[in-house]
């Protein structure tokens, strides 16, 4: 059987992601007094002003928000896939520059994804958004 | 017979100073700055096909500095605007607008000190942008069965496409064109980059669109049809 990831060799492209990655996730944690500063300024969302139904984005600043300030429970129900996201991103931010500095390999998912991972993954976008239809 | 030993063999050929055959002129070395911004810019305005067919093959320094010049001129054409718009000077020479120009003023003073707040921090909120604009793209491109390229690849493709923030020089609709600009850059550059069909760069492109206006489409159907129970039961 086919293993589902691959481990090949981090290209020059890479490696400045993980770098990015790494320093984006600090500023985002370092410029948190800012971000509330910023908010007003940001646009409401279109989607939900024209037709009042959340659009699968709403409420992913204040999920941000809430987990920068601690509020976990909050940041998961005001946007459960964004909080993950979110997660991801910060962990990531850490892990990511430290693999790329000890480790010279990285994993690759097949191309094109087996089917089963793509309806999954559009199947995840369409549950977060009937979550944020019941719930905003 | 042996050869004249007198003709010394030939120099090596100095290294060529000419620029690459099929390189981007802002991603040439020999061409300048300036005229390679500007070459550029030509390139995806007039052939943009031919444009994303020409990106390098690594590094992300120079496509984002290309979208941070971008953004910074777009930023400048908007405060521009609006400073044309709502400009103390607008309110001059009407005696019973005093008041109006007094707060128009102080108004003008604080937009200033915000256009220069964000113009520092445009490099952060780029990257930011950026950075989540890509995932998502990317996450697109997977979904289609796409995205061979990786997602530097789809990064570097997003950063070309902000030449369409130019077209925010355009006053009035040019929010507009932008937006239509940038989306048709991103097929094409996806399109080109990822070594994929145009049909699969749109789909991934306006995908999120689309999902948002079927499952629209469906929310309104199952209204539609309990408001007709509703009527077809009184």
């Amino acid at each position: 059987m086919q293993p589902v990831l691959r481990w090949t060799p981090l290209s020059v492209a890479e490696r400045q992601l993980a770098w990015i990655w790494g320093g984006l996730a600090l500023s985002v944690v370092a410029l948190k007094p800012l971000w509330p500063l910023i908010a007003p300024f940001l646009r409401p969302c279109l989607f939900r002003s024209i037709t009042g139904v959340p659009c699968p984005s709403c409420g992913a600043t204040r999920s941000v928000f809430a987990l920068l300030d601690g509020d976990v429970s909050g940041a998961l129900s005001l946007n459960p896939l964004v909080f993950a996201g979110t997660v991801a991103f910060l962990v990531g931010g850490v892990v990511a520059p430290l693999w790329a500095w000890r480790r010279g390999t990285a994993p690759r998912l097949p191309r094109p994804l087996p089917w089963s991972i793509r309806l999954g993954l559009v199947a995840l976008i369409l549950l977060n958004w009937i979550w944020l239809i019941v719930h905003l | 017979m042996t050869e004249d030993t007198l003709i010394p063999p030939p120099l090596p050929e100095p290294p060529s100073t000419a620029p690459t055959p099929g390189a981007l002129p802002w991603e040439e070395p020999s061409i300048g700055r300036v005229e390679g911004l500007f070459r550029t810019i030509g390139l995806f305005v007039t052939r943009p096909d031919d444009a994303f067919s020409r990106l390098a093959p690594a590094g992300l320094g120079r496509p984002f500095v290309y979208a941070l010049i971008m953004a910074w001129v777009e930023l400048a054409a908007g405060m521009a605007y609006w400073a044309a718009a709502q400009s103390p000077f607008m309110v001059m020479g009407f005696p019973e607008l005093q008041d109006a120009l007094a707060e128009a003023a102080v108004g003008t003073g604080v937009m200033v000190a915000i256009g220069v707040g964000l113009f520092v921090l445009m490099p952060l909120f780029l990257v930011i942008g950026l950075a989540i604009h890509t995932c998502i793209l990317h996450l697109m491109l997977l979904i289609v069965g796409e995205g061979r390229g990786g997602i530097e690849t789809t990064a570097r493709v997003i950063c070309y496409s902000h030449t369409a923030d130019l077209a925010n020089l355009v006053p009035l609709c040019g929010g507009l064109l932008s937006l239509v600009w940038f989306a048709a850059l991103q097929i094409i550059g996806i399109a080109r980059a990822h070594r994929c069909s145009y049909g699969k760069a749109a789909l991934a492109v306006i995908l999120p669109v689309l999902l948002c206006c079927s499952c629209l489409a469906i929310t309104l159907s199952f209204f539609g049809a309990a408001l007709y129970g509703a009527l077809a039961g009184r």
